[in-house]
């Protein structure tokens, strides 16, 4: 039987393939894009890898198209398990910074198993990146993905932005616990009970990950409310337009107008996120923005991206406009001093301020001044 | 050829030969050699017919005409690209008149000329003096040719003829529209590419001229872009190019995100430091990074209602429309990329033709490289002095020519816009693999991680300080590349056999390419 995992080839970047077939004894082949750079270094690293595995008696060879350190590490592993039939080794842990309130105008699609784009996901400037292990990596690439995903959290800087994962499946959460993504991205969530499961799988696992969820189904927007207000961990929710618009039997995406309306109005009234859905547009400047536009005058807090050049034009749209900062500004100031004179609410512009204006009020400019 | 024991170091530190190809060389440094004006023998119009027509029947019989023998130095040119038939017909028509030890002297080959190695293989051929790239150069770098390859400027090609550093024995320059008196012009004809400025210089100072064409039209040939009166014989040929190749219609936008993000970085540098203003001047290329800077400039100065002089190109739609909507007062042309380049240098008089002895020469009175405010620039390498490399992978592989590159940095602010690193190469290194431009011409590095400004410039620094912009020392960025990379990378085996010259512009040898295994 002979295993492979990655991809090779003149048009390949960043990725090595592993091939592993069985052998008399243990075997080693390396070719390498960079062997005059890194051969030694790669050799090394593989070597130490099997002996992790305990020095099996299996031909290994690389095909090395200049993958990074991490992605040979998660080929290697995935192409060894896989081999072997062994789970994926265990990994030392990592600290998430998993925050409830935090920008999330922009959130980038990386798919799981494209190694050639997560070295440089976080230079953009977007506010969270999602790794995919759904719906952009085909079944039998799943577990090769779910491994660099997993290796990646451990190694990539991404900028300060919120590292997530949409998983595909619950045992993905299981590999993905000790590297402690800010986020999982929960797709298809009909019910509280789905959420109180991962939420309690990840308090006995000690894992402090926030948990965002989308709704696909029309079951799922009935239950809006009760999912939103589900568990603490739970930071964000959108809906899931394809599959929706498939379950409700429709084609027009303004059939999509009431569920995004249940779930921003489910959103705000358990104090979570309202995002609204990813647009597939990438040529269009001006669609972007009229599009992020009209999102944010609906409450929306962020859209989802497929390519980094949609951000800039994204948190454009997003920024809070003069006349908003100056409001924010205001209600600060005068709420402060009232709460000072001990006088409970306050009106700016003829508008009432309590705590929760002048909560917003505090994120945006707290928001405008990371832009 | 220069053996090991004639190697001298350089003034940069490289190990240079002081003979190669049977010419005394001048390591970098050393001297400013002076430059000439070589007078090639001249023929009298006497010589020709009265009629004025030159036309012969075929290649071979211009050959001979040209008194071919063993050992003549030959040039073509790379105004077709890809795209070119000319090269290979020559070198046939040469091997069936069964001569040897051509020296072939193109102004640059492409991958569509690997088929001539062969006549290397049989002797035909017996080197090339060029920049050699793809699978000649990968062909050069195994230690396959007889002879050292000797990577030149489009400037320095220039200068070197000018200066009768090297002799072009027959010229064959390829004709998109010709006449019989050898009027000739890129702009029009079934294969028209433009402009033909890369032959400027072999049509003044090439012993025997030959125009090749596949559309010979009746005299005269007007506008024409070389005089007939430079050339010797005119061939009509069936097919000189395939006009698919030689322009593509169509030259694409990189939708690369870190692309597009470092030539964001360099437009928005260009604006910090108030590169970019009212009648500002740039050159910017036609590749991935190049040509998106292009749109970004097209864009602000549209938004900003801020007009260029002119800009130097490599010509495509992007700048024709520029000059088309009043955004630039002209484009000064050295190489037309596509049709709508073409279509304008033949219609519109300030889209101008342009050879490296206008855009580049070194050996001339002024540069008109050094009025440029800026210019953007590739490199394969950048050490941390801000030297940089063009012309080889990091294996010391032959991978590009060296263009007009060299003479380019001669700008008032040279922009490097590469990656940190590319497919775990670290692009910022200790030592460069090879030497191809020196530090002290190369004022910022752009990167997709960061910003690094030569500190021999302390006057952009200035110029940007308080912009939002990510100045950052270039250790800095090349520490990130290695974070990524897994450390730096191992040092390499020095080289021992040489086979090629990296020269500078004024024909002094800056570094040595060794065959690589």
């Amino acid at each position: 039987m002979i295993t492979t995992v990655g991809f090779a080839g003149p048009d390949v970047r960043s990725d090595v393939k592993v091939t592993v077939g069985d052998a008399p004894e243990p075997n080693l082949t390396i070719n390498s894009s960079v062997a005059s750079m890194y051969g030694k270094s790669i050799r090394q690293q593989m070597e130490l890898i099997l002996q992790e595995f305990g020095n099996p008696n299996v031909e290994v060879t690389l095909d090395d198209s200049g993958a990074l350190p991490f992605v040979l590490d998660a080929r290697m592993e995935a192409a060894l398990c896989r081999h072997l039939s062994l789970p994926l080794p265990a990994l030392e842990f990592r600290e998430s910074s998993a925050r409830r309130y935090r920008p999330r105008r922009t959130r980038l699609y990386i798919p799981g198993n494209s190694p050639k784009f997560m070295p440089n996901a976080g230079i953009h400037g977007a506010d969270g990146i999602i790794l995919d292990l759904e719906d952009s990596v085909p079944p039998e690439e799943k577990f090769a993905a779910l491994a660099l995903v997993r290796r990646a959290l451990l190694t990539i800087d991404f900028g300060g932005a919120e590292s997530i994962v949409r998983i595909n499946n619950l045992d993905d959460i299981a590999s993905l616990a000790p590297a402690e993504p800010d986020a999982f991205l929960i797709p298809k969530v009909d019910s509280a009970e789905q959420l109180w499961e991962i939420s309690e799988f990840l308090d006995e696992n000690d894992c402090s990950s926030a948990l965002i969820a989308i709704i696909e189904s029309a079951l799922g927007v009935e239950q809006a409310f009760e999912i939103a207000a589900s568990t603490t961990r739970l930071v964000a929710m959108t809906l899931g337009v394809e599959d929706y618009l498939a379950d409700i039997h429709a084609t027009a995406r303004h059939a999509t107008n009431w569920a995004n309306g249940r779930i921003m109005n489910a959103a705000r009234a358990a104090g979570i996120s309202p995002l609204a859905s990813v647009t597939s547009v990438i040529d269009n400047d001006a669609y972007i923005r009229e599009y992020s536009g009209q999102m944010k005058e609906l409450g929306f807090e962020g859209i989802g991206c497929i390519h980094p050049r949609q951000i800039a034009h994204v948190h454009r749209a997003f920024a809070p406009t003069s006349a908003e900062l100056e409001f924010a500004q205001k209600v600060i100031t005068q709420f402060e001093a009232a709460l000072k004179e001990g006088t409970g609410a306050i009106a700016v512009n003829g508008k009432m301020v309590d705590a929760p204006v002048y909560r917003q009020a505090q994120r945006t400019l707290e928001w405008a001044e990371r832009t | 050829m220069g053996g090991e024991n004639l190697m001298r170091e350089n003034k940069v530190g490289r190990m240079v030969p002081q003979e190669g190809n049977g010419r005394m060389l001048i390591p970098y440094g050393d001297q400013k050699p002076l430059g000439h004006h070589t007078a090639p023998r001249t023929r009298s119009c006497g010589e020709f017919p009265p009629s004025g027509d030159k036309t012969v029947a075929d290649l071979k019989t211009a050959l001979k005409n040209a008194g071919l023998r063993d050992g003549m130095v030959f040039s073509t040119h790379h105004h077709f690209r890809n795209g070119d038939f000319v090269a290979a017909q020559v070198f046939q028509a040469a091997q069936e008149l069964d001569v040897k030890n051509l020296i072939w002297f193109p102004s640059a080959v492409f991958p569509c000329h690997e088929p001539l190695l062969k006549y290397i293989e049989n002797g035909v051929i017996h080197h090339i003096e060029g920049s050699l790239n793809g699978p000649v150069g990968t062909f050069a770098s195994a230690g396959k040719m007889p002879g050292l390859a000797v990577l030149r400027s489009h400037g320095s090609r220039y200068r070197t003829l000018q200066d009768g550093e090297l002799h072009v024995d027959i010229a064959v320059i390829a004709a998109p529209e010709c006449d019989m008196f050898g009027n000739m012009t890129g702009a029009r004809g079934p294969s028209a590419c433009g402009v033909l400025g890369f032959a400027v210089a072999d049509a003044q100072y090439a012993n025997h001229v030959i125009a090749v064409t596949d559309s010979l039209v009746p005299f005269p040939a007007a506008p024409w872009q070389i005089p007939g009166n430079l050339v010797d014989q005119v061939v009509r040929l069936d097919q000189i190019g395939d006009p698919a190749q030689i322009v593509s219609g169509t030259t694409q936008i990189t939708r690369s995100p870190e692309r597009l993000l470092i030539a964001e970085f360099a437009m928005k540098f260009v604006i910090a430091a108030g590169i970019f203003k009212d009648g500002w001047s740039f050159q910017a290329g036609a590749g991935g990074t190049s040509l998106a800077f292009t749109i970004f400039a097209r864009d602000e100065m549209r938004k900003q209602n801020v007009t260029a002089s002119y800009i130097r190109g490599g010509s495509t739609k992007y700048l024709v429309e520029m000059l088309e909507e009043g955004l630039t007062g002209s484009i000064l042309d050295g190489q037309t990329f596509d049709l709508d380049g073409v279509r304008s240098v033949r219609d519109n008089p300030r889209h101008i033709m342009t050879s490296p002895f206008n855009s580049y020469n070194y050996h001339g009175k002024g540069n008109v490289a050094s009025m440029l405010d800026c210019v953007l620039l590739g490199a394969t390498e950048v050490d941390t002095e801000f030297n940089a490399n063009v012309v080889s992978h990091s294996d010391g592989q032959m991978l590009h020519g060296i263009g007009g590159w060299q003479d380019a940095l001669f700008s008032k602010c040279t922009i490097l816009a590469v990656p940190t690193f590319r497919n775990r190469v670290p692009i910022i290194r200790d030592r460069l693999t090879t030497f191809c431009g020196p530090g002290e011409l190369i004022d910022v590095i752009v990167t997709e991680r960061g910003i690094a400004i030569n500190p021999l410039r302390q006057d952009l620094y200035d110029a940007v300080e308080g912009s939002n912009l990510p100045i950052r020392p270039l250790a800095y960025l090349k520490q990130q590349a290695e974070d990524l990379c897994g450390g730096a990378p191992e040092p390499q085996a020095p080289g021992t056999r040489p086979v090629g010259l990296v020269t500078w512009v004024d024909g002094t040898i800056l570094d040595t390419l060794y065959q690589t295994s």
